[in-house]
Order: structure tokens, then sequence, then C-alpha cells
């Protein structure tokens, strides 16, 4: 059972990292690209 | 016009159309894969325990779809790499550059929750059989094309090098799947895909297949978003 419990917190830990690794770069990049339009 | 200001009109033109496609697109793949998940772990729960493994067997839920898309991923990355090495055009780099990390990712997925079921099961966390060991390559190719990108400053020349990487890597897809059926493995060998059809019950098919398009929500999700920043980060860039 802890094996199971924690093949799938890993899962979801390593999935959630990732999303949210994308989204803060995406989030930074938006940013930036308004401030070089200014728009 | 001048010749200068066509040529980077032809080349960022696309490029624009994909920041608008997938700026869009990324809300949808969150909700589908929200709900996807959702629903595959419902039936996770529902399924019940293997008469050998016990609850172990639900492992598969996770580590199976999660190394189906490390490979999709490379062979998305291959198609990318070649379609830019024959016409150059950026929008391949790009597409490749996003797609990577992704697999990754799912790669390290795929390998952590396989130790995770072979503990139990096995009775070890790693053995060097052939399927462990090429998909462990698998990662250290993701991970050297990461490294590759990082390292060369010139954009022309870290694009032609990394489809060149990738190109070549893409010799160990073949390895990673028929490696069970070259050799002799303690991985276990095909079960879902094969020509006499799957080899599994469906409370065990219906949450395995669901969370197969849970993670490949999540793959085009992060996709979207890597390619919108990576695209960004080349129009800031100039």
């Amino acid at each position: 059972m802890i094996y199971t419990l924690l093949a799938y917190g890993v899962s979801a830990l390593l999935l959630g990292l990732a999303l949210l690794h994308s989204w803060l770069d995406l989030r930074r990049q938006r940013r930036l690209a308004r401030e070089k339009t200014g728009r | 016009m001048s010749n200068a200001a066509a040529r980077d009109f032809y080349a960022f033109a696309r490029p624009g159309r994909a920041i608008a496609a997938a700026a869009a697109a990324s809300p949808f793949f969150a909700l589908a894969a929200l709900f996807l998940l959702a629903s595959g772990l419902y039936l996770a729960v529902l399924a019940p325990a293997e008469w050998e493994q016990g609850v172990a067997v639900k492992i598969m839920f996770v580590h199976v779809p999660a190394a189906w898309n490390a490979m999709m991923i490379y062979a998305l990355l291959a198609f990318a790499s070649a379609l830019f090495f024959i016409t150059r055009a950026p929008i391949w780099d790009a597409i490749a550059a996003a797609a990577a990390p992704a697999g990754a990712v799912f790669t390290l997925l795929a390998l952590a929750t396989g130790a995770l079921w072979g503990r139990p099961v096995w009775g070890s966390w790693w053995v060097w059989d052939a399927r462990l060991t090429s998909v462990l390559i698998l990662f250290f190719i993701y991970l050297g094309y990461a490294a590759l990108r990082r390292a060369i400053a010139n954009p022309r020349r870290r694009a032609h090098a990394a489809s060149l990487l990738a190109l070549a890597g893409a010799v160990n897809l073949p390895v990673v799947k028929f490696s069970v059926d070259w050799w002799q493995t303690l991985h276990q060998p095909a079960s879902i895909i094969r020509l006499s059809g799957p080899a599994i019950g469906a409370d065990f098919l219906a949450p395995l297949v669901l969370f197969l398009l849970a993670y490949c929500a999540c793959f085009a999700l992060l996709f979207s978003m890597r390619l919108e920043a990576e695209l960004r980060r080349r129009f800031i860039a100039r």
C-alpha cells in the first residue's frame, strides 16, 4: 500500500512541479513582452 | 520591404500565430487534464487488487502511461528536429525545444514509479535489464539535449547541434520498445499494445486509458506553455 501511495504522490509532485515551473516561466515571458512593447 | 525585413517577417510570421494559438489552447488543455486525472484516479481507486501483487498493481496506471508519453514525446522531438534539419524553419526548433523538458519529466516519472513498483513486486528497486537500462539512457539523452541547448549561445549553431543530437538519439527509441522481445528481461513484455489484443481486463484497462489521456493532456498543457514562452523569448531576445 505504501509503495502505491508513494508512486501516486511522486507522480503528482513531479507533474505539479513541471507545470508550476512552465507556468512561472510563461508568466515572466509575458511580462517581459508587455514591458518591451509597452502594452 | 528590404531583404532582411522580408526574411524576418517570413521567419516569424508563423511563430506569431503559434503564440496566439498556444495561449488560446492552454486553458482547454488544463481543464481536460483536470477532468481526466480526476476520472482516472476515481477508476483507479475502484479497480480491484490483483491476487499476486495486491494494490501495488495500481502503480501500473501512473507508470505505463508515463513510459508511453516519454517515448511519444521523443518521437515528436525527433520528428520536429528532422523537419528543422530539412527546412531550417525556426518554428520546428522551437517545437523541439518546448517538447524536450516535458519528455524528460515523463521519463523520470516512469523511472521513479517503476522503481516503486519493482520494490514490492520484484524485491528490488532497480535491475540492469535491457528495458530499464534503455529507458535510463533515454533520460540521459533528454538531459544531454537540455545541456547542449544551454551550452551553445549562437541560436543557429544551437538549433543545428540540438537537431543532430535529437536525431542520433532516436536510435534508442526502437531499443526501448523492443528490448523486452530482443533480450531476456525481468521487465514484462508488452501486454496492452499487442496484435492479439490487450492481455488485461476492463477493470484495469479503463483507468489505464484515462490516465494515458490525462498524461497526454498534461503534456499538451506543458508543451503549449513552453512553446509560447520559447517563442516570446526569441522575440524579446531580438
